[in-house]
């Protein structure tokens, strides 16, 4: 039981590995259709955020609603700080790390500064970040997450010894 | 002779409600609060003023206030609110959604239509590019211009420009600020919906400066009727063709002509068989036989109406209707009445 249990752990981090990939292109895909939105149609932020959230899987399209609520409902904020109180809420409900939302902060100071050329390549930038980490991340993903599940089945029976 | 703008004949639809949500929310937190704390006359709100290092000043229908630097209004100078810089930052994120970057072209024209049909016309410093106006920045002024329409201010008008059921090509010549767009954006109103002259219509609209329909991400903010269609934003020359060929419009109504394009697609528009509405800049129909480009509507006799406005007895007054040989109907029609 002990050993299934330590192995079930190993899985579930495995499995986290493999979500954070997935959640990573997903965010590709959506600064994608943000660049589309500015470029192609000129929309204003919340709208560019709106339309998105309906090319995309949850969490990102709750967050993305989110941005555009606290954009129509902010008094008293910059959009950064707007930015910067969703990134706290996405955190939470998905399976990136504190670097992954670091890099996302980063978008927060280009967006709505100067012309649709500079959000432009403000995005394009993120976007070759985001795509940089992503295969430096799937590169290694099979082996780390063998590791994981290794350790996990290790760990179990390493709790059988101390135990018995 | 009168003002068509007269309480017996129209009725000043200034969204008083609609100005507490809509504008008041434009501004930036520390002046809306202020605002909120005194009593504010919406239904009498016209202009909302912010000048960086000056107090905020507010133009009601029967005069202009200070903001207080605590609470409400007052004249005293000297206890005024003072806007700073980042109250003009708070209020252009506000009114461009953070998203200034998407107003590029509105920029040009100094203003931005925000919803509601209010317009904010910034100044600051100029960008240039090739000596064209680009863009604005280091914005120091904001004019929050309160939307208000004049629904009914047509009706005295109306009997002039229809003809069997039928509107007839229509000019408005009017100084600046004597209500030629208000009374434009009333015949479109009524030739859309109907009235007792004729029945409901499709109307096509240019509306390049978002000042008729007052268009907010496409959809006009004043009342146009239920048969309008608008094409925002959208040159006028080239709009005018764009409607007729793909509206099936009526007529079609364009402000402020001017240019040889606009006169050139004018003639195309009348030549088609659709009704033509428009107005001009001008004090008399004298004014615009003397401009070159616009000599030819006259000449021509393009037109078969022109109504003639002035601020003689308040803005919208009716100076004259011609028709296409000069002989003044209205003034004709007056005698007859006296």
């Amino acid at each position: 039981m002990i050993i299934v249990g330590g192995m079930s752990l190993g899985v579930m981090v495995a499995l986290s590995m493999k979500k954070r990939v997935e959640e990573l292109r997903q965010l590709e895909r959506i600064l994608n259709y943000i660049q589309g939105e500015l470029s192609y149609k000129n929309s204003i932020l919340k709208e560019a955020f709106y339309e998105a959230s309906f090319r995309t899987k949850p969490p990102f399209d709750k967050w993305l609603i989110a941005i555009k609520e606290l954009i129509e409902e902010s008094e008293d904020m910059t959009f950064f700080e707007i930015w910067e109180k969703s990134l706290i809420v996405l955190r939470g409900e998905s399976h990136l790390k504190r670097e992954d939302i670091s890099e996302l902060m980063n978008i927060g100071q280009t967006l709505g500064y100067l012309d649709v050329s500079a959000q432009q390549m403000g995005l394009a930038l993120e976007k070759d970040n985001l795509h940089s980490n992503i295969v430096r991340l799937d590169k290694g993903l099979l082996n780390n997450m063998k590791v994981a599940v290794i350790l996990g089945i290790l760990g179990g029976i390493f709790l059988v010894v101390v135990l018995v | 002779m009168g003002s068509i703008i007269s309480k017996k004949t129209a009725y000043i639809y200034l969204r008083g409600e609609g100005v507490n949500g809509e504008v008041i929310k434009l501004l930036s937190p520390r002046i809306r609060c202020i605002l909120q704390k005194g009593k504010v006359d919406y239904d009498s709100l016209i202009e909302l003023r912010l000048r960086v290092n000056e107090p905020v000043i507010v133009a009601f229908l029967w005069g202009e206030q200070m903001l207080h630097s605590d609470c409400g209004f007052t004249t005293d100078v000297n206890n005024t609110y003072r806007v700073e810089e980042r109250d003009i930052r708070a209020t252009i994120d506000m009114v461009s959604n953070y998203s200034l970057y998407a107003y590029e072209e509105e920029l040009k024209n100094g203003f931005i239509t925000v919803k509601g049909g209010h317009r904010v016309g910034l100044a600051g410093q100029v960008v240039l590019e090739q000596g064209k106006v680009k863009s604005v920045k280091n914005i120091s002024f904001i004019n929050i211009r309160v939307s208000h329409e004049i629904k009914g201010c047509s009706r005295e008008v109306l009997p002039y420009i229809i003809s069997e059921e039928r509107p007839i090509h229509t000019l408005i010549v009017s100084p600046p600020g004597c209500g030629k767009t208000t009374l434009l954006r009333d015949i479109v109103r009524c030739l859309s919906d109907g009235n007792p002259f004729c029945k409901g219509m499709n109307v096509g609209l240019v509306d390049e400066r978002s000042e008729i329909g007052a268009c907010y991400m496409g959809v006009p903010q004043n009342d146009l009727g239920i048969r309008c269609d608008v094409l925002d934003g959208c040159p006028k020359a080239e709009g005018m063709i764009m409607l007729l060929r793909s509206m099936n419009p009526r007529v079609i109504a364009v402000d402020e002509i001017g240019t040889r394009e606009d006169i050139d697609a004018i003639e195309y528009i009348i030549n088609s068989g659709c009704s033509i509405l428009a107005t001009v800049h001008g004090g008399s129909i004298d004014d615009i036989r003397n401009k070159p480009q616009l000599r030819r509507l006259i000449e021509n006799r393009m037109f078969d109406r022109y109504i003639v406005l002035s601020r003689k007895q308040g803005i919208g007054t009716v100076e004259n209707i011609f028709d296409e040989r000069g002989n003044d109907l209205y003034k004709a029609s007056l005698s007859i009445a006296n």
